[in-house]
């Protein structure tokens, strides 16, 4: 019987489980994903993508998981004294959030201001990781996102 | 006949190529292995426009002894099946996303940042930008998500143009 391996990142729980599902069905992922969350009103999607995981995934062997109570996120981004807004499913990696901020529908900025720009939470040190899910600093409750921009020079010479 | 003996470096490194995050990368079509021939892992990567669709395809080597302490040497590389298994690529010709042209620059220590091994200590740059540095606690995934990064900015950039 075909089994899938699944990743799973819950909210904002910082820490990732891997458990396997005997069958492959839509069905029993969702079910042990609900099992292993302890929560009822989760929408589960595969890391960057932008709807809830569906029967496609049943053609899968492996997957990586983000579950989450909300089903989009409010992201607000500051730069520069300004604020642009967008709503994104809580899969979503912090990379796509950047290329939308940085791009034209965002802050529209310039190629080489382009290649300099992070995202970073408001009063933290580094930026955020590019591959982290933007639900991962979600809490429950309040799905919106605040983000800052930034310019630090990344490039060394 | 002798058992061979693999080395814990590749042990290692093979235990997080069939990882589930590693391999749902490869699903989802982000990147894949074209092959592995010890100390080299030859990956091929896939960046995509989020708005336009629009893909860019680019190979890389990373050179693994030691792994994951230090981490893996990165070049830019043109595969091709055969016994040297192609060779490094040339350096991209500008215009293009300017963070991957500069990552491709040639400058004489492979490819050109923080997290790959031969970048990081020029000028201190592991030090000056932990977020971006290896180290070994990382996964061979943190690696193919960054590369994913730059080259999804390169597919962002050929995709702007008229």
């Amino acid at each position: 019987m075909k089994t899938i391996r699944v990743e799973v990142e819950i909210e904002d729980r910082k820490s990732v489980e891997v458990i396997e599902v005997i069958g492959g069905t839509l069905d029993g992922v969702l079910r042990e994903v609900l099992a292993l969350a302890q929560l009822e009103d989760l929408h589960v999607f595969e890391r960057d993508k932008d709807e809830p995981i569906g029967i496609e995934i049943e053609e899968l062997t492996v997957l990586s998981l983000h579950g989450h109570r909300c089903r989009k996120v409010a992201v607000k981004v500051n730069w520069s004294h300004e604020t642009k807004e967008h709503h994104f499913a809580p899969s979503v990696h912090i990379h796509r959030v950047l290329l939308w901020a940085i791009g034209k529908k965002g802050f529209n900025l310039d190629e080489m201001a382009r290649a300099k720009a992070n995202l970073i939470l408001p009063g933290a040190e580094e930026p955020l990781p590019k591959d982290a899910v933007i639900g991962s600093f979600v809490h429950h409750g309040k799905c919106e996102l605040t983000l800052e921009l930034t310019l630090k020079e990344f490039t060394n010479g | 006949m002798a058992e061979q003996i693999i080395p814990p470096a590749r042990r290692t490194l093979e235990a997080q190529l069939g990882s589930a995050r590693f391999l749902a990368g490869v699903e989802a079509g982000r990147w894949e292995i074209l092959t592995l021939a010890w100390p080299n892992v030859y990956v091929r990567v896939i960046g995509k426009d989020p708005d336009s669709g629009r893909t860019f395809a680019h190979d890389f080597q990373l050179e693994c002894s030691g792994y994951p302490d230090p981490g893996p040497q990165i070049e830019r590389w043109s595969f091709a099946d055969n016994a040297t298994h192609g060779q490094k690529a040339p350096s991209p010709s500008t215009p293009g996303a300017p963070g991957f042209v500069d990552a491709m620059k040639e400058w004489g220590g492979g490819f050109y940042r923080a997290w790959s091994r031969g970048a990081a200590t020029h000028n201190n740059w592991a030090q000056l930008r932990r977020d971006e540095a290896w180290h070994p606690n990382r996964s061979i995934v943190f690696i193919m998500e960054n590369l994913y990064a730059l080259v999804t900015e390169q597919a962002v950039w050929l995709a702007s143009r008229p």
